[in-house]
């Protein structure tokens, strides 16, 4: 799902938006074609975090002289895109250039070879989870000067970018007198830098304020709106596509046709506790690089066998098998995430 | 002992505590429920610390606190409270430990000790992998007199906390979750070693149980000898409970890649030659 970039300039990512129009803008201005130093742009997001929306963007700034490219799939090391005599390039999709396998490396090796060698503009869009990981075992951040990473949207974002996607009459407000389940005290962590480039992490107790106020102020009509979006929000953790897309099916399954109440806004998706090893490990693979075929998956896991753990993470809400494809599911990002970060298989 | 020969007929002390069957009983009964609130709230800070996986050494750190914590509460109640020793009778009682000890409970008494400073200090943590002596394994309990470790074998060792007094004790996480991981390879001295060693940091980068960052770094070492070359791969794994999986999972990747690639194995000269450490 893409969503349009005026929704999301109008969502707050104004800045990240002007960051690549002035990376463009500095190439497309003769003098500087031949300096490099800004000429690969790497857009990195969440899964459904809206990263195709700024790809767009770019395609529009550059009009003819782009050519758009989207890898699909893990492939072989010799199926590369095609980078000289381009003179800009948008590439989606650059998180299929490596497989979690020895010799995995060979094809995301030789395209940052490629990109080193070449003046050409390329805007690479990147998952943030195999972005990461590369980071950390492949520096590929350095082969991109400018980086911009999508963070995620507050209630206000979430609720700017809804209205701007909802081309549907507006539903209706509905207060049922019930808010649906919702935590209202977060326990968040702060870094804490240390000397040494060391940093500590500190968990503390956070009250959801704004959450807390609607509550008070329940009776109000904008308060039940407030409450939608905090709601949307803390579902989706701030990723513009899921909000979306729980908004769509909130809607659209309300009991009296197109009417919206916090009570509607619901999460299927369980909690990815008790998972095998091999499991966690599928889902990080699906999660990083956001559908990958069961051969494939199968290849990584080193195994020939994984119907049983594909049919835990399908019965759990958080994959779907689509054909030979194994996909993740909207909601079933930030459960996942959790799980990862908390067995550690997540880095940051 | 005198004030134990102070007992009056009828049970009691002369200047104070009164020394009756009651007493002994309430006494082994606090005793009885300390060691039980010891052994409660130490399962209970385990299934909390196993929940939250990596971060598990925030609360493992609490079990031997809270354990000493009950047991010098409950120990304390019985002194002051049941017994109502004065200052005499204290000094009394020190004397009769003194005998004992003299008499052969010094061993059990530097235990005591040695759990005291193993809390003071923490040279280890339940969770961390420790050698002591010549076992090694997970740090499963510290108690007041000794300290349980898992070996790989699923066998408990018991190792008396003086033993921390004496010998030196190898911790291989420090209380992190991360552990370095260390796998050897041994291949043929005609062998692609430049091949071999792309194959070995691929398989330590690509295992689902690796942990890289900049604090946690990663490396091949190539060591050359008469008759073979060793390939020593060094990373973190995620979890120090992954670091038989994560040997696995590695040497299984790297044994099919060398024979996809011909890569083999050191050939010993006929007639002898230097053998391969571990044989």
């Amino acid at each position: 799902m893409t969503i349009p970039i005026e929704e999301l300039r109008a969502a707050g990512l104004g800045p990240q938006v002007e960051r690549l129009s002035a990376a463009v803008a500095s190439y497309l201005d003769e003098d500087k074609t031949l300096d490099r130093v800004d000429s690969n742009v790497a857009v990195v997001s969440d899964p459904f975090g809206g990263r195709a929306a700024l790809l767009e963007y770019a395609a529009e700034l550059l009009g003819d002289r782009a050519r758009r490219d989207s890898i699909s799939g893990i492939a072989d090391a010799d199926e590369l895109p095609d980078i000289e005599g381009e003179t800009a390039l948008i590439l989606e999709g650059c998180h299929y250039l490596y497989r979690r396998d020895i010799d995995g490396f060979d094809r995301l090796e030789a395209f940052l070879e490629r990109l080193a060698m070449t003046n050409t503009l390329v805007v690479t869009g990147w998952n943030r989870y195999s972005w990461q990981y590369l980071t950390a075992v492949e520096r590929v951040d350095e082969a991109f000067p400018l980086t911009i990473t999508l963070p995620p949207l507050d209630a206000e974002q979430i609720e700017a970018v809804v209205r701007a996607h909802d081309d549907d009459t507006y539903p209706e407000y509905v207060d049922t007198g019930e808010a649906g389940r919702i935590k209202t005290i977060d326990l968040v962590s702060h870094d804490v830098s240390l000397p040494g480039d060391r940093s500590v992490s500190v968990p503390y107790l956070r009250p959801n304020v704004s959450w807390l106020v609607s509550w008070a102020i329940w009776d109000d009509a904008e308060s039940i709106e407030a409450v939608v979006f905090e709601k949307l929000r803390r579902l989706s953790n701030g990723t513009p596509g899921i909000a979306t897309s729980l908004w769509e099916q909130s809607v659209r399954d309300g009991p009296e046709g197109r009417t919206i109440a916090p009570a509607y806004i619901d999460d299927p998706v369980d909690d990815c506790h008790r998972i095998s090893d091999d499991a966690a490990f599928l889902l990080w693979l699906v999660v990083a690089m956001e559908g990958v075929e069961r051969a494939q998956l199968a290849d990584m896991l080193d195994q020939d066998a994984i119907g049983t753990e594909i049919q835990t993470l399908a019965n759990k809400g958080i994959v779907r098998v689509d054909g030979s494809a194994v996909e993740l599911q909207p909601l079933g990002l930030h459960p996942a995430v959790a799980e990862l970060r908390r067995r550690g298989l997540i880095w940051t | 002992m005198s004030w134990l020969l102070q007992v009056s007929a009828n049970g009691t002390v002369a200047d104070g505590a009164a020394i009756d069957p009651g007493t002994v009983v309430s006494a082994v009964v606090v005793l009885v429920l300390a060691y039980a609130a010891g052994r409660v709230l130490s399962a209970s800070l385990t299934a909390v610390a196993d929940r939250l996986a990596k971060h598990r050494f925030r609360v493992t750190l609490l079990i031997p606190l809270t354990k000493f914590a009950v047991y010098g509460a409950a120990l304390y109640l019985i002194v002051t409270t049941l017994f109502e020793l004065t200052s005499a009778q204290l000094v009394a009682f020190s004397g009769l430990l003194g005998a004992a000890i003299g008499l052969g409970l010094k061993d059990l008494l530097a235990d005591i000790v040695g759990g005291l400073i193993l809390v003071v200090e923490q040279p280890y943590q339940v969770g961390d992998k420790v050698a002591i002596e010549d076992h090694y394994g997970e740090i499963t309990d510290i108690g007041l007199r000794s300290t349980e470790l898992l070996t790989p074998n699923d066998t408990v060792v018991v190792v008396p906390n003086f033993t921390f007094l004496n010998d030196a004790v190898a911790n291989a996480n420090d209380s992190a979750a991360e552990m370095l991981v260390v796998v050897e390879f041994y291949i043929d001295v005609d062998a692609d070693a430049d091949r071999a060693r792309e194959i070995v940091e691929d398989a330590l980068l690509t295992s689902p149980y690796v942990r890289v960052s900049p604090e946690h770094r990663y490396t091949v070492l190539v060591g050359d000898d008469h008759y073979y070359r060793t390939l020593t791969g060094k990373a973190y794994v995620t979890d120090l409970r992954n670091e038989y999986p994560f040997k696995t999972d590695v040497t299984e990747r790297v044994l099919d890649a060398f024979a996809q690639e011909g890569i083999e194995s050191p050939k010993v000269p006929a007639g002898g030659g230097q053998a391969l450490p571990g044989e």
